[in-house]
């Protein structure tokens, strides 16, 4: 049985993602909220398997939300729900640590089988998606945090290893983990395992960047 | 060059001979050497200066008594020798009133060569060798002790020995006080001998840097002949250099000569350099004075040519005197008056020494380059300082340029990089707008009034929102920089259509394989191949009726061809036609070309686009 919790200010989407979640005889509905204390609330309670989290909320960003969980809660596994998969709010998400991100629209069939592949390990991840990660992780930041505050071990974990750029590569030209699976001649399994952790990958490089950011603005 | 009153052999023999004195340095010179020598005669209030005197042409160890003695005037010169005779003496009686008490000297400016002096039949003492010519120039100081003088008559013996080629000279004789000869022989020293090698070293640091300097800039000529100056300069005092060493090598008489030949001519190439001219060919006459005065000096002066020689040698000497007068003329500036004061030195002191100096007088031609070699120096040296300031200054000036330029730039950059950010604002906003309306706009206005006049099912207008969203991420899509890449492109197509194709139940072959960059692909015409493929997608969801669709890039033909087939009922029945107006009108813009292949087995639509 997988627990799950929704966060959503809009009524009408709240109730559909309850539906959703209703109809499904594996998921269970921990708790439906329309806002980030009641959500806050919720959490220091218990914990659902999986959080479901829209980032607009009446009383502050989804984001903090993602952090807190990701932080406090580390065996839950985030969703942010967004209108449009756009990269600015998905990849915001995903450093805050995210795994995963479901469109609004989603059909309920598809919609289950994201927390499904969610929970057996992988993570939904459009093209363009890929391509920023790619250039995110081959990008200055990375560098900066290498060369000014001399911990190569931090730089390394947040770098991807060469198979993980190549699936990247992959999905950014519009293959989907079957086809790269057969690509590469490995299950799919391995594919969204890959995946998920250049999800973890980019959080931990964000923190990176976080305390390189600090460190210029004195606060370390 | 020095005429006659040694007889004319004997200019040859040293260095440049006595000629005259002349600038303001030696002359002061001269004169506070007079003042010393003065003061210290007037001190000792004695002293006597002996000119007349007795000659014999013999080698025997001691004065030949009773012989054939000739009466001479000092200062004396003996050329000539009998054959079997080597040498001869000269002999000077001298009264004196009483017997001196305190130490007495033989004082004797000039006397050479291998010469002996007796007091009374006692040697004093011995002068240097007959090998070495300068030697003429050193003066000689005996101290003779007052038990060899006695009242009344006394005798001053002279030995000398000499060669054919160094005749045999003696000055004036001095006898008096220790005390006040001493200090005269010790400024003759310095003037004839001390100071040249001064001078000697000098100018042979001062030339050598002049040289480094012209090897640097060799298009400073004035730099090149003042070094070959002043080390020419050098050679002719060379032999000073090492006087007063026994045993020690001089350069020679030929080099010596040439020295001071060189001097004169590079001295007059400075000049004219200096004036800036330049004049083959009189050069080339002017150069002749250098072998010219070789040959007269390894003949001693006894050729047809050697009594001109001396005057040749004037005008030499007045042709850079003539060229800063020119220059001084032409400028009037500080710089040339002071080289033109400076030049005559030499003429002067040639002339004065030839005409007018006592006849042992000390050659003071030598000083006479001094002033005009410090003149020249500090002239070349103060325009090199000029010319690196200047250099600096004009480097701060154009860093100063260039960094105000720099600036300037950009500004105009900053500024250019605003209005394009601007423009691209603009095209953006107008490309968005139109897409809206001629898309999602419109399909959400048609979608309403299906709505309103409740004609459509829920699940028609399901799927008329579901377009319009979209529609609205493929836009979204195309705001995506792309890094000239396609791939991405077609592969976020994929990501917003394959649900939909899913839920038909068709099936998607995606088969895109790399292919080269396209430098087209801005947001605009990425909308367009977004919208062209979205259509064809769409035609297969909604009019083929098929069960496989394939997607495909590849390159074909020097274009990139992007290849949608599907194996539904053919093209001909499900278009739309406006739709397909559309994709033409899109593929054209994008500079690429629609192609439509139906058949029995299905329907191949290829978009091409050129690799550019």
């Amino acid at each position: 049985m997988t627990t799950v919790m929704v966060v959503e200010d809009d009524p009408v989407f709240l109730t559909r993602f309850c539906g959703i979640v209703a109809s499904a005889p594996e998921l269970t509905l921990l708790a439906a909220v329309g806002d980030l204390a009641s959500a806050r609330r919720q959490l220091a309670r218990q914990a659902p398997d999986v959080l479901l989290t829209d980032l607009g909320l009446p009383d502050g960003s989804g984001i903090e939300l993602i952090r807190e969980t990701a932080a406090q809660r580390p065996e839950t596994d985030v969703m942010v729900i967004t209108v449009f998969g756009d990269e600015d709010h998905v990849l915001a998400s995903i450093e805050a640590g995210a795994t995963g991100y479901i469109l609004k629209d989603s059909l309920p069939d598809e919609f289950l089988a994201l927390i499904t592949q969610l929970r057996a390990g992988g993570s939904p991840i459009s093209p363009l998606i890929a391509r920023q990660l790619l250039k995110r992780f081959k990008g200055p930041p990375a560098a900066a945090v290498h060369s000014s505050l001399g911990t190569p071990e931090g730089g390394l974990e947040a770098g991807l290893s060469a198979r993980e750029s190549e699936v990247l590569a992959l999905i950014a030209k519009g293959f989907n983990f079957a086809e790269i699976a057969r690509l590469l001649t490995v299950s799919p399994h391995t594919i969204t395992a890959h995946v998920k952790k250049i999800y973890q990958k980019l959080a931990v490089h964000s923190r990176g960047e976080a305390v390189y950011e600090a460190t210029k603005m004195g606060l370390l | 060059m020095r005429p006659p009153k040694w007889a004319c052999s004997e200019r040859a023999r040293g260095p440049r001979e006595p000629t005259a004195a002349g600038t303001a340095f030696a002359r002061v010179l001269l004169l506070l050497t007079l003042a010393c020598v003065g003061a210290a005669m007037a001190q000792a209030g004695q002293g006597l200066r002996l000119e007349r005197a007795e000659f014999i042409a013999d080698n025997s160890p001691q004065p030949p008594e009773g012989a054939a003695w000739q009466p001479v005037v000092l200062p004396d010169l003996q050329t000539a020798l009998e054959p079997g005779v080597f040498g001869g003496w000269y002999r000077l009686d001298f009264h004196l009133d009483r017997r001196p008490d305190d130490l007495q000297a033989l004082y004797l400016p000039t006397f050479a060569y291998a010469g002996e002096a007796y007091v009374n039949g006692h040697l004093v003492g011995r002068s240097a060798t007959a090998d070495r010519p300068e030697f003429a120039r050193v003066p000689h100081l005996f101290t003779v002790s007052p038990s060899l003088l006695q009242e009344g008559h006394n005798r001053v013996a002279l030995r000398m020995q000499w060669k054919a080629t160094f005749p045999a000279r003696l000055g004036p004789v001095y006898i008096g006080p220790q005390s006040a000869l001493a200090p005269r022989q010790k400024a003759r020293e310095w003037l004839a001998i001390t100071g040249l090698q001064l001078l000697a070293v000098f100018s042979a640091t001062l030339g050598l840097f002049m040289l480094v300097l012209w090897a640097k800039r060799r298009d400073e000529t004035t730099l090149g002949w003042f070094g070959v100056a002043a080390l020419s300069y050098t050679a002719y005092l060379s032999d000073f250099l090492f006087i007063g060493t026994p045993g020690a090598p001089g350069l020679g008489m030929p080099i010596q000569a040439a020295g001071s030949a060189l001097v004169d001519v590079a001295t007059v190439l400075f000049a004219m350099r200096y004036a800036g001219w330049r004049w083959p060919r009189a050069e080339m006459v002017l150069w002749g004075y250098v072998p010219l005065r070789l040959h007269d000096d390894i003949s001693s002066g006894l050729w047809w040519g050697g009594p001109v020689m001396p005057y040749i040698s004037l005008v030499v000497v007045s042709l850079w005197v003539l060229v800063f007068a020119s220059v001084a003329w032409r400028r009037r500036n500080i710089e040339s008056f002071v080289l033109l004061l400076a030049s005559p030195g030499c003429l002067i002191t040639d002339v004065w020494l030839s005409h007018f100096a006592a006849p042992d007088a000390v050659n003071i031609v030598p000083y006479s380059f001094l002033p005009l070699f410090v003149v020249m120096g500090w002239l070349l040296v103060s325009r090199f300082a000029r010319s690196l300031a200047e250099s600096e200054r004009l480097g701060a000036q154009l860093e100063e340029r260039v960094s105000s330029k720099h600036a300037e730039l950009e500004q105009n950059y900053a500024r250019m990089e605003q209005l394009t950010r601007q423009a691209a604002v603009v095209q953006e906003r107008q490309r968005i707008m139109s897409d809206m309306h001629d898309g999602i706009g419109g399909q959400l206005i048609s979608t309403l009034s299906l709505v309103e006049h409740g004609e459509a099912s829920m699940d028609r207008v399901a799927a008329a929102l579901r377009e319009c969203i979209d529609d609205l991420r493929l836009a979204i899509d195309s705001l995506e920089p792309t890094d000239d890449d396609l791939l991405p492109v077609l592969g976020s197509l994929r990501y917003r259509l394959e649900g939909r194709l899913k839920q038909q139940g068709i099936a998607l072959d995606w088969q895109v394989q790399e292919v080269p960059r396209l430098a087209c692909l801005t947001p605009q015409n990425v909308l367009h191949i977004l919208r062209i493929l979205q259509e064809a997608l769409t035609n297969v969801l909604k009019h083929a009726q098929a069960t496989r669709v394939g997607v495909a890039t590849m390159v074909d033909e020097g274009c990139v061809r992007i290849r949608v087939s599907d194996n539904g009922r053919g093209f001909a029945e499900q278009g739309r036609g406006r739709g397909l107006a559309n994709m033409r009108d899109r593929a054209r813009t994008l500079g690429g070309k629609l192609e439509i292949v139906p058949s029995a087995a299905g329907t191949t639509l290829s978009l091409l686009l050129p690799i550019c």
